[in-house]
């Protein structure tokens, strides 16, 4: 599923990202947001969402949420 | 003659590079030509033993792929300056994802240091690291550190010199046999062999000579060639994360949650966020307000009729005492008196954005900015262009799409800095004593407004096109240390000064003389500088400035816009003649020495109270006599003109180093435009704003 149709404060693993290609998307593997990884949701505002990957946190927009599966 | 080892600090984002190289590196911290906090080149030199060690800071990224600029610097930096040591910031916490810019940074095969920073709070996570087999493993150097407390910081410097010394080159990065393979046959081909991992992965993946060897790759593994390479760097730094790391925690709920929930809350945290810029300028403008009437004391009534008698009783000739204090005194003297004010709003700004509000601000706003086709992390840059819009345009280069970053640069001139609020505190307490502190809310706004205004017509008009995509990460709330906050407080003044003993000394000088020549003038209107001034009268006249004065000193100016009070100070001093001490009084040194310690001691008391207050203390009316300059400008401006004035400073972009930072970023041809337009947009609000007060 996609992450638009998560709750706040739900837990989830990465599935699949898209397009590798895309050098934002490269930033996001660097920042270790990865296939199999669990994250959570903490906030949105707006078009963009918190997440908290291990013991970091995360801003992405809406638009870039869309490239990642998760379940 | 010292033996000089150049060391590259290289790490992720808010790892704590800033304050590792603050306290390794004390006063000796240099920002570049430009004062700032997280992307431009910081260097340190620091003798140590027989050897000076240079440090430089690169840019906060986290992978050496070129994503944004600040990657291109890095990699730029090691490739073409070729450190002789690599000096490795890990965030502790989260080692696993900073293992992956340790593992292409081994690519280079230099030596290497990893420092394991915040040990404190990965211990406290459950995160226990090995740092004697990461030694092992790589054959690099390793230390632990707190960088707050300064734990462990002293370890570096001779981990450093050891591995220069015993030139540790770290044990080669192998990857899978695909990609070893691959790597082999570009190795083959080429003439010269003194290439490291890093530049034949590179030359793998983008030179078209190779293009077989890459399709073989990608034949092998079924992946695209930059896949291969990327998932490689991922398993190996996985690995290492596996083999180093002895406890892996559990992420644990903290503080940094509870307190974002309130902060980060789509309402709340608007509240938040006008509280704390209230607080910031309240606190900057009531604590420093004593300090700069003191520091303006201790000029006028005890500096200047000092030295004023010192160089009468040493014979000097008239006009060296006139310049002395018309333009040393009258000029220089009078912009040294806003350090106070600068120091402090550096201080909050430095503050808040070590403290890891500021990122926050970017998530809180975006829903905002999002309608001018921005997305929230420009605002970082805009905020940081209150304290200074030079390096809030050099903090641009962390954007990732060039259009935003010009959008954003095009923005930044109109948030007002210290500078423009040096002019502002300075007419508002001549003409609008009742209400300045109303009077210089409504021009930071007006500035925001002309900001905003400005992004939102380049975006209708020549930026046209998608947003682009919107990843940063948050650090967690920190602590700041104080004692990183006063070092980075103390370059940026540091900075001020070296402009004050420079640039507007030069200035002052400058204007002096042009007031001064033809020699033996005896009206300043009929000198050079009259004649300038005089000149420029009618393009100002329809916005209310028309007095050759005034439109004289918005010439020098352009320097910095201190300048213009600073000129309006020479002009003014120098047509009323010198203001030394008053005939008939003695002066006495040692009576006026012991005023000042006693106003001293009344600064610091005032400066304590009247943060106490909640009000903004130091912008109510004061009732207090006006010196000579407030006099005679009194009557040459109106309010309507006064107003006027101000505007067009704001709006101006009256600032050389803005300018010359403009050019470096987007280009001679794209400034000068800009300059144009900031000048047209400054003209015209003024003359409205300025019809409107007349016939109010």
């Amino acid at each position: 599923m996609n992450m638009e149709s998560l709750e706040l404060g739900q837990e989830f693993t990465v599935k699949e990202i898209k397009d590798r290609e895309n050098p934002m998307v490269r930033k996001l593997y660097a920042m270790g947001l990865k296939e199999g990884k669990k994250a959570k949701l903490l906030l949105k505002n707006g078009r963009v969402y918190l997440l908290r990957l291990n013991n970091s946190r995360l801003i992405i927009d809406r638009d870039l949420a869309k490239f990642i599966e998760v379940s | 003659m010292k033996k000089t080892i150049k060391v590259a600090i290289a790490g992720n984002p808010n790892v704590g590079k800033t304050t590792i190289l603050n306290r390794i590196a004390g006063t000796s911290l240099k920002v570049g030509n430009w004062p700032g906090v997280t992307v431009e080149k910081k260097e340190a030199f620091v003798k140590f033993g027989e050897y000076e060690i240079h440090f430089v800071d690169l840019p906060g990224i986290y992978t050496l792929e070129p994503v944004s600029e600040d990657e291109r610097i890095a990699v730029g930096f090691i490739e073409e300056e070729k450190p002789d040591v690599i000096l490795n910031i890990i965030d502790t916490p989260n080692i696993e994802r900073n293992l992956l810019l340790t593992t292409e940074l081994l690519e280079f095969g230099l030596p290497t240091v990893i420092v394991l920073n915040m040990i404190d709070e990965a211990n406290k996570l459950g995160i226990e690291v090995d740092d004697r087999r990461i030694e092992e493993l790589l054959n690099v150097k390793a230390v632990k550190t707190i960088g707050r407390t300064g734990v462990g910081v002293r370890d570096i410097l001779p981990a450093v010199v050891e591995a220069y010394e015993k030139n540790l080159i770290p044990k080669p990065v192998i990857y899978g046999q695909e990609l070893e393979r691959a790597l082999d046959k570009v190795y083959e081909r080429l003439s010269a062999k003194d290439f490291n991992k890093h530049q034949l992965i590179r030359m793998l993946l983008e030179e078209p000579v190779f293009s077989d060897i890459r399709e073989e790759l990608e034949r092998e593994t079924g992946k695209k060639a930059y896949d291969v390479v990327s998932d490689e760097r991922y398993a190996f730094a996985h690995g290492l994360f596996a083999e180093v790391v002895k406890r892996k925690g559990v992420s644990a709920k903290d503080i940094t949650d509870s307190i974002d929930r309130i902060v980060l809350h789509p309402y709340l945290g608007f509240v938040v966020f006008i509280g704390v810029i209230y607080l910031t300028f309240k606190f900057a403008f009531d604590f420093s307000s004593p300090f700069v009437d003191w520091i303006d004391g201790f000029i006028n009534d005890f500096l200047a009729p000092v030295s004023y008698g010192a160089l009468k009783a040493l014979n000097f000739p008239e006009w060296f005492l006139r310049f002395f204090s018309e333009a040393v005194v009258g000029g220089v003297g009078f912009v040294l008196t806003f350090v106070p004010l600068i120091a402090t709003l550096y201080f909050f700004i430095t503050f808040l954005e070590m403290s890891g509000y500021i990122p926050r601000v970017a998530f809180l706003m975006d829903r905002f900015m999002h309608r001018i086709g921005l997305h929230g992390k420009s605002v970082i840059p805009l905020i940081l262009g209150f304290g200074c819009n030079v390096p809030a345009i050099v903090a641009t280069r962390t954007m990732e799409s060039t259009r935003d970053k010009i959008l954003v640069i095009m923005m930044i001139p109109f948030m007002s800095c210290p500078a423009r609020l040096v002019v502002f505190a300075f007419f508002a307490s001549i003409f609008f004593k009742d209400n300045p502190a109303l009077v210089i809310t409504f021009l930071y706004l007006l500035g925001i407004a002309v900001a905003l205004l400005t992004g939102f017509l380049l975006r209708k008009t020549v930026y046209k096109g998608s947003m682009s995509h919107f990843v940063m990460e948050l650090p967690p709330y920190r602590m700041p240390s104080l004692r990183s906050v006063i070092t980075i407080v103390w370059v940026h003044i540091k900075d001020f000064l070296y402009r004050a003993g420079t640039l507007i000394f030069g200035a002052s000088i400058a204007i002096w003389l042009l007031m001064n020549v033809p020699p033996g003038v005896k009206n300043i209107s009929e000198s050079v500088a009259g004649h300038v001034g005089r000149a420029l009268v009618p393009v100002f006249e329809p916005i209310g400035i028309d007095n050759w004065k005034a439109t004289t000193s918005l010439i020098p100016a352009f320097l910095a816009r201190e300048i213009v009070i600073s000129s309006m100070g020479t002009i003014y001093s120098a047509e009323q003649g010198s203001i030394q001490t008053e005939e008939g009084e003695e002066f006495s040194p040692s009576e006026a020495l012991k005023k000042q310690v006693v106003a001293f001691g009344n600064a610091i008391k005032d400066a304590v109270s009247s943060v106490l207050t909640l009000s903004i203390v130091s912008l109510h009316v004061e009732e207090e006599e006006e010196d000579n300059l407030k006099s005679l400008i009194r009557k040459d401006f109106s309010p309507a003109s006064a107003m006027s004035f101000m505007i067009f400073i704001l709006i101006y972009t009256s600032c050389l180093g803005t300018f010359a930072v403009m050019v470096r970023e987007i280009g001679k041809l794209r400034a000068t435009l800009f300059l144009v337009y900031s000048f047209v947009s400054a003209w015209l609000t003024a003359f409205v704003v300025y019809n409107l007060m007349k016939l109010l």
